[in-house]
């Protein structure tokens, strides 16, 4: 008997409690925490030090990076070489995998501490690096090795029943 | 201004004004309850609750209303529309008409009814048959079967409800809720609470079972029948309902602090405010408003039979014994 409702008289303090307690909510707008190490914003590319190769292009698997690439001496080592005229990075479709940031050969891609994606309207997520705009709508096609046909291989013979007479009748 | 002031002597002038303070006061009561529901919850959940509409989040309510007045009202294809429109206004009068007998302060009550504990428990139960109304009118399962089980409920409540408030009645010798104050004294040890401790905690525990609030409420079980009667309200006809709730919840803990803790009386005579006791009243009644949010964030909902025998085995018997046990030291001393 002694024991009735003290399980409820318990319960009640611990929200009485946390009533007074020290609230644990972050006002997001007006204070922002500081990102962890590695943490993967939005992308970003230095155009100086991209070379077209495609890579990201090709690795990206939501397709949102799509580059115009064309033969320029841009150097001034009088020997053209691939590079990249248009550059787009559609934030509509990036799903912040990182697979484009470890890929590239010369460490031109990388995440910012930018997170706050938004926009009203779809193109306008779509974020222009390079001289020319590159249509973000159209999916990039990357060159795809073609594989060698598998050789050896016969076709499956299709086995047609030799009909008897004797069914028509 | 004399004139104007006589003018309000004269009897349906005042009583028409009052009423229309009383709806004023209970319309407002509600949007402050929803706020402060809120608020309590969130600050016992660790959060800070509604903070963005205005000086910490202190316009919410005016916001609420603005929504929802903006909101079309949707009522069901094959439901009886004057049924399911009607309930909300049936939930709503019965709580906004018990604050006709509470008195707020010695001379500030609309009707000083000499039978107003009879009017405060006639009226309340009328509350039921907004809830089944509602229920019926929304041709839905969902809010057939919550009505059901909020009529059974808030009808069982009631037996303990009255039982509890005969202690009062026979200590007092008179069923005017200014009498019961006036009985009750200006020193905390010489309210009812003390006296009639069972009584009071009943009376607490069926109010809360009468105005469906969380331990019991079970007419609206978000886990098996989503919102109960309520379901298919939709607009302003859902603002009314809670708007009901609250001001039913208000009624209850006002009526708990006129009987029990003392109504305008302050707790000690040395605390006479004189002409702003009401704030008293107030105080009280908020402290026994918070509680009920209090409760209703600590513990948790009861099984439909854990109800009923909660009601019929535990407060009735604890009602009846310590009515003999009243009436047995009134004989004595």
């Amino acid at each position: 008997m002694p024991q009735v409702g003290q399980g409820i008289l318990k319960g009640m303090g611990v929200t009485l409690q946390h009533l007074f307690g020290q609230k644990i909510t972050r006002q997001y707008p007006e204070y922002k925490r500081e990102l962890p190490e590695r943490s993967r914003g939005m992308l970003t590319v230095d155009m100086d030090r991209c070379i077209a190769c495609l890579q990201c292009m090709r690795i990206c698997p939501d397709h949102c990076i799509s580059i115009e690439s064309t033969k320029r001496d841009a150097d001034g080592s009088g020997k053209p070489k691939p590079f990249a005229v248009g550059f787009v990075i559609d934030d509509s479709r990036c799903m912040y995998c990182s697979l484009c940031v470890e890929v590239c050969p010369v460490n031109c891609i990388y995440h910012t501490e930018e997170f706050e994606a938004q926009a009203y309207n779809r193109l306008e997520l779509a974020r222009q690096f390079g001289e020319l705009p590159v249509d973000p709508t159209v999916d990039p096609k990357p060159a795809v090795k073609k594989k060698k046909k598998p050789t050896g291989k016969k076709a499956p013979k299709t086995v047609e029943k030799p009909r008897t007479g004797d069914e028509a009748a | 201004m004399q004139t104007v002031l006589n003018l309000l002597e004269v009897e349906p002038i005042r009583l028409l004004i009052s009423f229309g303070a009383v709806l004023f006061l209970v319309l407002n009561l509600a949007a402050v309850l929803t706020m402060a529901e809120r608020k309590v919850s969130g600050y016992i959940q660790l959060r800070y609750g509604p903070n963005r509409v205005g000086p910490r989040g202190l316009l919410q309510p005016a916001a609420d209303v603005f929504k929802l007045f903006t909101k079309e009202n949707v009522s069901p294809g094959r439901s009886d529309l004057w049924v399911f429109l009607g309930a909300p206004i049936a939930m709503f009068i019965p709580a906004a008409l018990v604050w006709l007998v509470v008195p707020f302060a010695p001379e500030a009550v609309v009707a000083d009814l000499n039978v107003a504990i009879l009017f405060f428990v006639a009226i309340t139960s009328i509350g039921a048959l907004g809830v089944v109304m509602a229920g019926y009118g929304s041709r839905s399962a969902f809010s057939l079967l919550g009505a059901l089980r909020g009529a059974a409920q808030m009808i069982s409540y009631e037996v303990p409800l009255i039982l509890s408030l005969l202690g009062v009645v026979m200590l007092t010798g008179s069923l005017s809720l200014v009498d019961v104050v006036q009985a009750q004294g200006d020193t905390i040890w010489t309210w009812y609470f003390l006296p009639q401790l069972p009584m009071f905690i009943t009376f607490y525990i069926a109010g809360l079972a009468e105005v469906k609030r969380v331990p019991f409420d079970l007419p609206e079980g978000e886990s098996e029948i989503v919102g109960g009667y309520m379901i298919e309200y939709s607009g302003m006809t859902w603002a009314l309902i809670q708007a009901a709730e609250f001001a039913s919840m208000a009624v209850i803990s006002a009526v708990t602090v006129t009987l029990f803790v003392g109504g305008w009386q302050p707790p000690l005579p040395f605390l006479d405010l004189g002409p702003f006791n009401w704030v008293w009243f107030g105080l009280k009644t908020a402290l026994i408003m918070f509680t009920f949010q209090w409760i209703r964030w600590s513990v948790p909902r009861l099984r439909m039979d854990q109800l009923m025998d909660l009601g019929w085995k535990i407060l009735v018997p604890v009602t009846l014994i310590w009515l003999f046990v009243t009436a047995g030291a009134m004989l004595v001393f």
